[in-house]
């Protein structure tokens, strides 16, 4: 019972802090690298959700590589997210973005997918709701009902 | 003493404005376009070839301004290689423009523009054309008034299609004239959307000043006046008519004369995308030719009337219709899904059976018997793809078989390959 207990408070408390890093995700006026490297991997199970941001990134380079030369706490680009995305869902590229991994390439293979949609330029920062539509679309699109 | 309080304006200026414009984005690219064709007639001893390749590199840059505005530069530059020319250098697009919420009233959006950019009046046949101007619109929720001016002549020669008399069209191959002929254009909308029964009306003014600055030369000015309109008939059913009343005043050499004409044109569409995303379109336009009350149509810019046979648009009727599907509509395969085959029939007439129909081409020189309208029809089978997101295709082709009532004309084929690379 005791043991119950305890899983059940600590899945109280992983999912107030699930629930507290996306309210934080949410609120970022620039979403981080970390916060989008958490975004991807708490969605598929491949981290804890307690997890702290460093952590999230530390597990997705080690599965995509560098892809970007961006520190956890450093703000990233709309087109360096995109690139993430691309790479991590395998998403389709177009025929420049299958020679060259590039953030713009992947901001025009995305938008072309609609998961990207409104003004986009592949060096603006992107806020943190942003980041969260997005990948809400690229979960739309996987399901077929974008 | 002058020059350190001008450093401190300069940097305070750029300070300033490093505050006022945050959030900066922008992107740059280059677009290869090809386009191969192929035309046949029995008036020609072999088939002829055409090739244009057009290679533009574009910018834009974009920044955020306080109070929720926003400030966008974007330009575009382009090399055309063609049979008739080896290489055409252009600037296609340098445009400034701005968005300033809240400005004039807290429930309109003020929208500027300046520079070289595309000009349009509401029934895109008249003006549908770049030029060098302003342009100032506010847009409040359900109306929008818009405000213009532009100026023509510093447009190159060979990327001008402004076009209006016959020394427009005698200097179009003339590699004497480095610049367009000099037109100055003054517009007006004013725009509802949101009507009752999904309905939105454009009601516009445009007006046109021939600046050609020969005394003996033939000068046009006109003015148009539209009112447009487009919305939902029924379900998936939609429409988009327009009526244009112009009036004209030509002088040459002192002398000047006055006239009026119509053009109108009803298009509807049938949306089905249960139907392998099929489009169902059916249209009629009229341009009026000269007789007893009406004087020949002149639009600013040719509009594109048809594919194999193009006459201008004047003293002229066009039915038409046309059917589009996409076999593999919502395929997985974006590729797939968006690959569409279309068929399109056009019938042209004359307005006035007593005045000749006008164009360029092969079929320029048509000819019609006396009290004849009907000119022939033309049969377009297409196919289109947007392959992938930065490559896309499109396969034309057109017959076009000149009527009984035509003196001497041929049918004439025509293919089209166009190919789209963005890098």
């Amino acid at each position: 019972m005791v043991l119950g207990c305890l899983l059940l408070l600590s899945a109280g408390v992983a999912a107030a802090q699930s629930n507290e890093a996306l309210d934080e995700i949410l609120a970022a006026p620039e979403a981080t690298y970390g916060q989008a490297a958490y975004l991807l991997l708490v969605g598929d199970g491949r981290i804890e959700e307690d997890s702290s941001y460093a952590q999230a990134v530390s597990v997705l380079e080690q599965q995509l590589g560098a892809l970007v030369q961006r520190a956890a706490g450093d703000a990233l680009t709309l087109g360096e997210f995109a690139l993430l995305v691309q790479v991590y869902h395998e998403l389709p590229r177009g025929l420049l973005g299958s020679l060259v991994s590039a953030p713009r390439y992947a901001v025009r293979d995305l938008r072309y997918l609609r998961v990207v949609q409104g003004r986009s330029y592949p060096n603006m920062r992107l806020s943190g709701e942003r980041m969260l539509r997005i990948t809400g679309r690229v979960l739309a699109w996987q399901e077929g009902v974008l | 003493m002058r020059r350190p309080a001008a450093c401190v304006l300069a940097l305070l200026l750029i300070a300033a404005g490093a505050r006022v414009w945050a959030q900066q984005g922008g992107d740059w690219g280059v677009t290869l376009d090809s386009a191969t064709t192929l035309r046949h007639s029995a008036e020609l001893d072999e088939q002829e070839w055409g090739q244009r390749v057009r290679a533009a590199l574009w910018g834009e840059l974009f920044w955020r301004l306080d109070g929720g505005g926003s400030a966008t530069l974007s330009a575009e530059g382009s090399y055309v290689y063609s049979d008739d020319r080896d290489y055409l250098f252009d600037v296609d697009r340098l445009r400034v423009s701005s968005l300033h919420p809240g400005v004039i009233s807290p429930a309109a959006v003020l929208a500027l523009d300046a520079g070289r950019f595309g000009f349009r009046e509401p029934s895109g046949l008249v003006l549908n054309h770049s030029a060098d101007g302003v342009r100032a619109a506010l847009r409040f929720a359900g109306v929008a008034v818009e405000l213009g001016g532009a100026y023509t002549g510093l447009l190159l020669n060979p990327s001008s299609q402004i076009r209006m008399t016959a020394t427009d069209r005698a200097e179009e191959d003339d590699d004497d004239e480095y610049f367009g002929p000099k037109r100055l254009l003054g517009q007006l909308n004013v725009r509802f959307g949101d009507l009752p029964g999904r309905q939105s009306v454009t009601a516009g003014v445009l007006a046109q000043w021939d600046l050609r600055d020969d005394d003996e030369a033939f000068t046009l000015n006109s003015q148009y006046y539209t009112l447009a309109g487009a919305g939902a008939v029924a379900a998936n059913l939609y429409h988009r008519s327009f009526v244009t009343l112009s009036t004209m005043q030509a002088e040459v050499g002192g002398e000047s004369e006055s006239g009026t004409a119509l053009a109108l044109g009803t298009g509807l569409r049938y949306l089905r995308e249960d139907w392998l995303g099929s489009r169902l379109s059916a249209g009629f336009r009229y341009a009026s030719g000269q007789g007893d009350n009406l004087d020949g149509f002149v639009t600013i810019n040719d509009p594109a009337t048809g594919t194999v046979f193009q006459p201008w648009l004047t003293n002229l009727m066009i039915i038409s219709g046309g059917y589009a599907v996409r076999p593999w509509f919502g395929n997985r395969s974006q590729t797939l899904s968006n690959i569409e085959f279309s068929t399109a029939l056009r019938a042209f007439l004359r307005a006035q059976d007593d005045q000749p129909l006008q164009g360029g081409g092969l079929l320029a020189g048509l000819n019609l018997e006396e009290g004849k309208r009907y000119a022939g029809s033309e049969f377009e089978w297409a196919i289109r793809a947007r392959l992938l997101p930065d490559l896309g295709a499109a396969l034309t082709t057109g017959l076009f078989l000149p009527s009984d009532g035509a003196v001497d004309a041929e049918p004439e084929f025509l293919g089209r390959l166009e190919v789209s690379v963005s890098l």
